[in-house]
C-alpha cells in the first residue's frame, strides 16, 4: 500500500499491559465531571518515553516507549496505544482533515464495494470507547461516526448519544448509516429528540432509483424502500441529510435517474455526493465486476451534474482526480480522502493542479491505481 | 429499469397544442414530457410495456409510476411533497408595499385606479403613521423580508421614504430587509440617488420601449417622459447605480406586431435582464381595451417572437435574462424558490405579501388595492394604520380557503398545477367570482400558454434549454 500523506500510527514498545484510550499531555476539557480517561505525556528527561497518568495524579503508573517522535499528534488528542500489535494510533486527532469513530463493525447491508467489510462479532464496547473519546476530546469539530451501520444496535446507538447529552457535550456529528432504521418512525422521532439541538449531518447512501438495483448492490432483501422511508422520515424530523451514491458498473447508467429520483422525491436534501469506490475491502475483492474507470464515468457525472445544477440540488463529487474527470467537474469534485488513507503518486509532484486536486486513496495501488493523465 | 411490473400513481396531463407533447406531472412537481400522441393513452390504460423503456424509467424515478412493492411508499413520498409544498405557501409574508402617494407625473394609459394628479390633496401617506406601519411590518413578517415602495410615483414623497427607512432600520434591526422603489424614475435626483446607494436601495424602473412606444404608453403632461428617462438613466450610471437597477417593461397592443424589434431595443440598453409582462386587466373603460388591449393567445404570439428573439441574443453569447421566462423556470424546476406572489397556492393574498396604501388602508394584494378603488367593497380591507397596526383579514379567509388548487375547477385536473398559483382577487374584479370560470380567465390562459410554451421550447429547442440553464444557475 503507498504511504499515506499523514501517518496516523506509530510503533511503541512495552506496551502490553497498557493498551486502551489514553489523552495526549492534557485534558482540552474543561469539563471535569466527565469520565476522564488517563494522560500519556512525554518524560522531559528522556526522548521517546511517555509516562502514564491517571487524571489529576502527576505520579506516573506506568511508561511506554516510541520507536518514533509523536509530532503528527497535538496535545489534547484521543490516542489508542495498541499494546499487542504494539502501535499508538490517533482516535481524534486536531491535525486531521477529518475524524471519523468507528462505533461497530456489525452491518445489515453487505454492500459488494464495502471497504470495511461487516463483522458479526459482539463490538458493543465500540459504542462506550466513541463516547469517551468524544467526551475527552473536548473540541467541538464535526465528528464522524461511521460503522458497519452505527443505528443497528438502536438501544446501543440512543445510549451513546443520551452518554453525550448527559455531560453537555453539543459536539457536532456527521453519522454514516444506511438510514433502514429510521423506517420505523418510533425510532426515528426518539432519536431526533435525541439529538435536539446538536446539529447532525446523517450521510445515507442510494445506489439506484429503484428496489432492484439497490438492493442488488447492498446485497439486502426491502434495504431500497426502507432507506428511502428512513431519508423521508428524517427529513420530516428537519434533519440534514447527504445521499451518498457510488457509481460502479451496474448503476452508473442510472446515474441521471437517481438524482431525478432524489429531485422528485427527497429534494430537501442538504446536499448529493457523489463518490468514486475505494479499491479496498470488498471492492478489492469484487474489482472486476464494478470497476468503472473515473474517465469513462464522465458522461454520466456532466448529465447528474447538469441535472442537479437545473434544480438547484446541491451536488458534490468525492475521490475523483482531476486529471481523470471533465474540466467542467473539477469545480464539483472535493479533496475528500481522509488524510491518513490519502496519496499522490509522483508523476503528481510534477502536476500545477495538485494543490487543488483530492489525489488517490492509498489502497489505490499497483492494478488498482488509475495512472495520472496528462491535462490537455 | 425494473423487471416488475409497473403501475400508475395519481399524475396529471396535458397534451400541448401544436405538437406531438403530452406532459405529464405529479403532485411531487416532477414532469415527464411524452414524445408519441399514443403514449398518453399507453400510460393511462397501463399499458406500459408499449412505452419506450426509458420512459418508464424515467416515470419510475420520478414517481409517475410505481412497482406495486414500492407503490405504498411512492404514495407517502407524493403525500410529503404535496404537505411541504402547502406548507412554503403557509409561510408569513415577504414582501410588504407601501404606496407613499398616489400622485403621478406620468397619465399611463394602462394605469387607471393608481394615480391622483400631481398636485392633488389628501394623497400622501403622513409620516406620522410610520410606526404603526412598522409595527404591523415586524409582528407579521419573518426573518427576511422585502419593502418595496410604490404609487403613484413614490419619488413624489421621498421625504417620507427617508423617513420611514431610518426608522426602520432601528425597528427591523433583527431582520434581513431588503428595499425596493418601483419609479417612473423622472424625479430622481442627485440627493435621491446617493441615498439610494448609501442605504443599498433597489430600483425597479418602468421603461415599454423605444421613444414612441414609451411616450404612447406612459405620457405625461410635463415633460418628454422618454427623453427625461434616458437622462435619469444616465446620471444612475454616473452613479454607479446599474447593477441596482431592473427594468420592468408593460405591452400594449400596438406593439404586439414588434417582439423582435422590442426585445432588440431593450438589449440596447446595456441592461441584464428585462420584466416584460401583459397588462393588469382591471379598471379599463371598453374604449380603452380596444385601442390597447389583447386576449391571452394575441399576447402569447407576441411573446414568443420576444423570447425567442432574447434566446437569439444570449445563443450569440450575451447573457440577457427574461425574467418573466425565469419566474416559470423557477416554478418548474424549483419547487419552493420563488415567492412570486401570482404563483401560490393558497393564494399569495395576505400570505404573500401585504400592501399599504396612501391613505393608510392595508390589503392583501396590490391587486385587492386596485379593486378596492374601483368598488369600495371594505371586506378588502384588512387593516389601516392611521388606526392601529392590527390586521383582520377573517374577511378573506374564506377566499384563501378556496384557493388551494387541487381542489379548484379548471385547476384540480390542469398538468400545471404544481407550478401554478390562485389569483383570486383577479378573478373577482374580472368576473365577480374568486374562483372564476379558468376557460375565460386572462390569468388562466396567460400561465397555461406559458407553460405549453416553455415546456415545448424546453423539449424541442437545443439553444432555449442552454439559455434557460444558464438563467437558472444563476
Amino acid at each position: 500500500m503507498a504511504e499515506a500523506i499523514r501517518i496516523d500510527t506509530a510503533a511503541i514498545i512495552d506496551a502490553q499491559d497498557w493498551s486502551g484510550l489514553y489523552v495526549l499531555e492534557k485534558y482540552n476539557s474543561a469539563n471535569t465531571d466527565i469520565p476522564l480517561l488517563p494522560i500519556l505525556t512525554k518524560n522531559p528527561k528522556k526522548q521517546n518515553e511517555y509516562f502514564i497518568l491517571q487524571p489529576f495524579s502527576s505520579e506516573a503508573i506506568g511508561s511506554i516507549h516510541t520507536l518514533e517522535q509523536l509530532d503528527h499528534f497535538s496535545p489534547g488528542d484521543i490516542v489508542y496505544i495498541d499494546g499487542h500489535h504494539g502501535k499508538i494510533r490517533g482516535i481524534l486527532n486536531a491535525k486531521a482533515n477529518a475524524n471519523t469513530l468507528l462505533v461497530t463493525e456489525q452491518c445489515d447491508n453487505f454492500c459488494k464495494f464495502c471497504s470495511q467489510p461487516p463483522k458479526t462479532k459482539n463490538d458493543v464496547e465500540l459504542y462506550e470507547k466513541a463516547a469517551l473519546s468524544i467526551l475527552n476530546y473536548g473540541r467541538n469539530d464535526l465528528t464522524g461516526i461511521s460503522g458497519g451501520e452505527p443505528t443497528l444496535n438502536k438501544n446501543a446507538f440512543r445510549t451513546f448519544l443520551q452518554t453525550l447529552n448527559s455531560f453537555n457535550n453539543t459536539t457536532p456529528l456527521h453519522i454514516l448509516t444506511n438510514g433502514r432504521g429510521f423506517s420505523e418512525k418510533k425510532f426515528c422521532t426518539d432519536v431526533t429528540e435525541t439529538l435536539g439541538e446538536r446539529f447532525c449531518l446523517w450521510g445515507i447512501p442510494i445506489y439506484g432509483y429503484e428496489s432492484q438495483i439497490h438492493n442488488y448492490l447492498v446485497d439486502a432483501d426491502n434495504a431500497f424502500i426502507e432507506t428511502v422511508s428512513g431519508i423521508r422520515n428524517l427529513l420530516g424530523s428537519g434533519q440534514a441529510i447527504e445521499i451518498r451514491i457510488v457509481p460502479v458498473r451496474d448503476n452508473l447508467k442510472s446515474l441521471p435517474l437517481i438524482i431525478d429520483f432524489i429531485q422528485s422525491n427527497l429534494n430537501q436534501v442538504t446536499y448529493v455526493s457523489i463518490m468514486n469506490m475505494e479499491p479496498k475491502g470488498l471492492a478489492r475483492k469484487n474489482f472486476n465486476s464494478l470497476f468503472v474507470p473515473q474517465h469513462d464515468q464522465n458522461s454520466a457525472l456532466l448529465e447528474a451534474i447538469e441535472i442537479a445544477e437545473t434544480h438547484s440540488l446541491k451536488i458534490r463529487l468525492f475521490n475523483y482526480a482531476l486529471c481523470q474527470i471533465d474540466a467542467y467537474l473539477h469545480k464539483y469534485a472535493c479533496k475528500s480522502i481522509s488524510d491518513w488513507k490519502n496519496y499522490y503518486t509522483d508523476e503528481c509532484n510534477a502536476c500545477t493542479k495538485k494543490t487543488e486536486c483530492g489525489g488517490m486513496f492509498t489502497s489505490a495501488d499497483g492494478r488498482f491505481l488509475e495512472k495520472p493523465r496528462a491535462f490537455i | 429499469m425494473t423487471l416488475e411490473a409497473t403501475f400508475n400513481l395519481p399524475f396529471l396531463f396535458r397534451r400541448i397544442p401544436k405538437t406531438n407533447l403530452t406532459i405529464t406531472t405529479g403532485y411531487n412537481g416532477a414532469f415527464c414530457l411524452l414524445e408519441e400522441e399514443s403514449n398518453i393513452e399507453d400510460l393511462i390504460r397501463n399499458n406500459h410495456e408499449r412505452l419506450p423503456k426509458e420512459k418508464i424509467s424515467e416515470l419510475e424515478a420520478k414517481s409517475l409510476v410505481s412497482t406495486q412493492s414500492e407503490y405504498a411508499l411512492k404514495a407517502s413520498l407524493h403525500a410529503s411533497s404535496l404537505a411541504t409544498q402547502i406548507y412554503r405557501s403557509l409561510a408569513k409574508p415577504s414582501l410588504f408595499m407601501i404606496v407613499p402617494t398616489l400622485r403621478c407625473d406620468h397619465d399611463c394609459r394602462y394605469c387607471q385606479v393608481s394615480r391622483a394628479p400631481i398636485n392633488a390633496e389628501g394623497k400622501d401617506l403622513s409620516a406620522k403613521n410610520i410606526d404603526n406601519a412598522l409595527n404591523l411590518i415586524e409582528s407579521t413578517s419573518d426573518e427576511e423580508l422585502k419593502i418595496e415602495f410604490q404609487g403613484g410615483e413614490p419619488l413624489l414623497n421621498f421625504k417620507f421614504i427617508k423617513e420611514f427607512i431610518s426608522k426602520a432600520k432601528v425597528k427591523l434591526k433583527e431582520k434581513n430587509v431588503s428595499y425596493v422603489i418601483c419609479t417612473t424614475l423622472t424625479n430622481l435626483t442627485n440627493e435621491i440617488a446617493d441615498f439610494i446607494k448609501d442605504e443599498n436601495i433597489q430600483i425597479s424602473a418602468s421603461i415599454d420601449g423605444d421613444a414612441n412606444t414609451h411616450k404612447y404608453n406612459r405620457p405625461s403632461k410635463y415633460y418628454d417622459s422618454y427623453d427625461l428617462l434616458q437622462d435619469k438613466r444616465r446620471l444612475l450610471s454616473e452613479k454607479n447605480l446599474d447593477s441596482h437597477t431592473s427594468y420592468i417593461a408593460t405591452v400594449t397592443r400596438p406593439s404586439l406586431g414588434n417582439a423582435q424589434e422590442l426585445a432588440e431595443f431593450f438589449f440596447s440598453l446595456s441592461i441584464d435582464s428585462i420584466f416584460i409582462r401583459p397588462l393588469t386587466p382591471l379598471g379599463f373603460a371598453s374604449s380603452t381595451v380596444r385601442a390597447i388591449g389583447y386576449t391571452a393567445d394575441e399576447y402569447m404570439d407576441f411573446y414568443k417572437q420576444f423570447l425567442k428573439e432574447i434566446i437569439r441574443i444570449n445563443i450569440q453569447g450575451t447573457r440577457f435574462v427574461d425574467e418573466m421566462a425565469l419566474i416559470h423556470l423557477n416554478r418548474i424546476f424549483r419547487p419552493g424558490s420563488t415567492q412570486y406572489v401570482d404563483m401560490k397556492s393558497p393564494a399569495g393574498l395576505v400570505l404573500g405579501g401585504l400592501i399599504i396604501n396612501y391613505d393608510g388602508k392595508v390589503f392583501g394584494s396590490d391587486e385587492s388595492r386596485m379593486l378596492w378603488e374601483m368598488t369600495h367593497s371594505k371586506e378588502l380591507i384588512i387593516g389601516d394604520i392611521t388606526l392601529s397596526s392590527d390586521l383582520d383579514f377573517t374577511n378573506l379567509t374564506k377566499t384563501l380557503k378556496d384557493s388551494f388548487l387541487f381542489a379548484l375547477p379548471g385547476c384540480s385536473e390542469c398538468a400545471y398545477q404544481p407550478y401554478c398559483g390562485a389569483d383570486p382577487i383577479h378573478h373577482l374584479a374580472t368576473q365577480g367570482d374568486p374562483i372564476g370560470n379558468k376557460s375565460d380567465s386572462f390569468f388562466c390562459n396567460f400561465q397555461t400558454l406559458m407553460y405549453d410554451m416553455i415546456f415545448t421550447m424546453w423539449h424541442n429547442s437545443n439553444d432555449a434549454r442552454k439559455v434557460f440553464r444558464t438563467w437558472l444557475k444563476l
